[in-house]
């Protein structure tokens, strides 16, 4: 990491159970300020849970999880919702909404009970529809648009709120080959232009290798291994956590690794 | 279009809706056996407001005629257009928090507590009125607050009500309670039928004292239900992402529900169960407004009022001498509408 980045998350000894079901066992991760976080790990890891975590969508439990060295538990909704923007796996939108009305429910933390939303709010969510390429569909119904153009629009939702960290959970998973290099163009630009630490768990490797700058490998609730691209896809990691025999080589054009899984009866 | 720049022609069908709403007060306060006219009703009505009533030359109106529209119609015309407004907000409000289109007012089970309280006043003959209110009034209230509690405390999970959980133990606990009134009146076969007719929805026993107890429920309720409209908005495209936005999503809920609660159970205390207006009323109106509950709350209340008041006007005047139960009225006259609505629009309803 630069050493001018400021640590902006940090985990400490995190642990979660649904029920009797152990899914985080001990995280201690720490994120720093415009980094690009790729979570990834086999299903069933707790990438999902950790994100919950992380975002409070969970009821975080007091002491494990610091925002700019504050504990996550103390902020109001509204306090954390101007800090944290989160892009959930399944958004349900079947209520007849416009694209615009929806990205600018992401004013909704800065506007009192009462309050309607401005010209300055209006610009916000302009400028968020701008970067994620969907001005054109702002006065389409929401229920109009395709997969990727929906993923984009709440990704711009999640934009307008103009948080520090914008935690994504597969953003790409339902996506074709197309719409998810968009998106993820778009998240890497926003961390290099607006400052913004996104992070996103993803299930493609190859993808993570590309675009993320540091990778969180997860096994069964713990977190195996974290660190760049090279250091975590390696064929030794992905033995072990996936039970997979893999070939890595290096992608010719990115020089990140490039992993090709091989059959079990090689 | 957005909200932002759809306002100002929201704000119009909305004073506009609200001029239809007052003609149809005074349409039907002019309606009826006695026979009166419009105008004569509307300078009964006028002369009757304190201090500028005094303005309007009384001359020849006949007290009797007041009386007629100032004390028998007026409280009943008021009472359906509350029962009316409290229903359809409600009905928009339970929609959109449960993301489903077949939620109702009566989908928490408050109805069936609401049935099987008044059920017992009536099946002990409790005729008499407390403070000018039914005292069949008061058991279904209480029957519904009850009810209410009931199945609040069965679908909390450790201080969070999870929606799922909270439709169905509503769903289950009614028909518990239902069955309940069924088997009451098997063993009052004397009373049969007033329970029935009570069931069926009407509000012929309309008082001012009813009109005075109800308007400030729903009328505040309504206020408090619409401060929450943009949450609302945002809780309708899924909770967990309401809570990233900054919504305080189970204070708004638990909040909403006990409002809600309330308000129905005032209602139905007070008219019975009349179906249809809580789940088709919201629907029709959001084929004008859109989802957006800023819009849809505040025209489903005046819209809800006046369906109300014209589909009451209908039930007493239909077929004289005999009273139709308002709660059929409202079904035959507004389904097939709704269905015209749907058949038109066929997409637009639920996205």
């Amino acid at each position: 990491m630069n050493e001018n980045n400021k640590l902006l998350i940090s985990v400490k000894g995190l642990d979660w159970n649904y029920g009797e079901d152990r899914v985080l066992e001990n995280v201690t991760l720490d994120l720093y300020s415009n980094g690009f976080y790729g979570i990834i790990g086999p299903n069933g890891s707790g990438k999902t849970t950790l994100l919950k975590n992380i975002s409070r969508s969970l009821i975080t439990k007091k002491g494990k999880v610091f925002l700019s060295e504050r504990d996550i538990t103390e902020f109001s909704n509204k306090e954390l919702a101007k800090k944290i923007s989160y892009v959930p796996q399944n958004t349900n939108l079947e209520f007849e909404f416009s694209v615009t009305d929806i990205v600018l429910m992401g004013r909704s933390p800065y506007l009192k009970r009462f309050q309607c939303e401005s010209t300055y709010d209006m610009g916000i969510a302009k400028y968020a529809m701008q970067v994620t390429d969907i001005w054109h569909l702002r006065h389409k119904n929401i229920g109009m648009v395709s997969g990727g153009e929906r993923q984009r629009v709440i990704i711009a939702r999640a934009l307008a709120q103009q948080a520090d960290v914008m935690l994504l959970d597969e953003p790409v998973s339902q996506l074709d080959i197309h719409h998810q290099i968009e998106i993820l163009e778009i998240l890497k630009k926003l961390t290099e232009d607006n400052r913004l630490t996104v992070v996103m768990s993803i299930h493609d490797l190859n993808m993570a290798a590309q675009y993320c700058e540091r990778l969180i490998l997860m096994d069964k609730g713990r977190i195996f291994k974290e660190g760049g691209p090279h250091e975590v896809i390696v064929e030794e990691n992905i033995r072990r956590v996936y039970g997979l025999n893999a070939f890595i080589m290096k992608n010719p054009l990115t020089d990140k690794p490039h992993l090709i899984p091989l059959r079990k009866t090689w | 279009m957005t909200f932002v720049k759809k306002r100002r022609s929201l704000r119009l069908a909305f004073v506009f809706s609200a001029v239809v709403l007052a003609a149809l007060i005074i349409f039907s306060a002019a309606t009826g056996a006695a026979n009166i006219s419009f105008i004569k009703a509307m300078r009964i009505m006028l002369h009757s407001i304190p201090l500028a009533g005094g303005l309007i030359p009384s001359g020849d109106i006949d007290t009797a005629y007041s009386m007629i529209v100032l004390n028998i119609r007026l409280p009943r015309i008021i009472l359906s257009a509350l029962v009316g407004a409290g229903l359809s907000v409600v009905g928009a409000v339970l929609q959109g928090m449960f993301k489903n289109p077949m939620a109702d007012p009566y989908v928490l089970g408050i109805s069936s507590g609401a049935s099987l309280g008044a059920s017992i006043a009536i099946a002990l003959g409790l005729e008499y009125a407390f403070l000018g209110v039914g005292i069949i009034t008061v058991f279904a209230f209480i029957g519904s607050v009850l009810t209410m509690i009931c199945v609040y405390s069965i679908a909390r999970v450790e201080g969070r009500v999870p929606s799922t959980t909270l439709l169905l133990a509503g769903i289950a606990f009614g028909f518990m309670l239902s069955s309940l009134v069924s088997i009451m009146m098997i063993f009052n076969r004397k009373q049969v039928e007033r329970i029935v007719f009570w069931i069926m929805g009407s509000v012929s026993a309309a008082s001012w004292n009813q009109v005075a107890i109800l308007f400030p429920i729903v009328f505040a309720g309504i206020v408090v239900i619409t401060a929450f409209a943009r949450d609302l908005n945002i809780m309708s495209t899924g909770e967990e992402a309401a809570k990233s936005l900054g919504v305080e999503v189970e204070g708004v809920k638990k909040c909403l529900l006990l409002v809600c609660s309330v308000i129905v159970a005032a209602c139905v205390s007070v008219s019975g169960i009349i179906g249809f207006v809580g789940l088709i009323i919201p629907h029709a109106v959001r084929l004008v407004t859109g989802s957006d509950h800023r819009g849809l709350l505040p025209l489903s209340a005046v819209v809800g009022a006046g369906f109300m008041v014209a589909c009451d006007t209908i039930a007493r005047n239909a077929v004289p001498p005999v009273e139709i139960p308002v709660g059929a009225i409202t079904s035959i006259f507004g389904a097939p509408y709704f269905i015209h609505l749907l058949y038109k629009n066929k997409k637009k309803v639920f996205g």
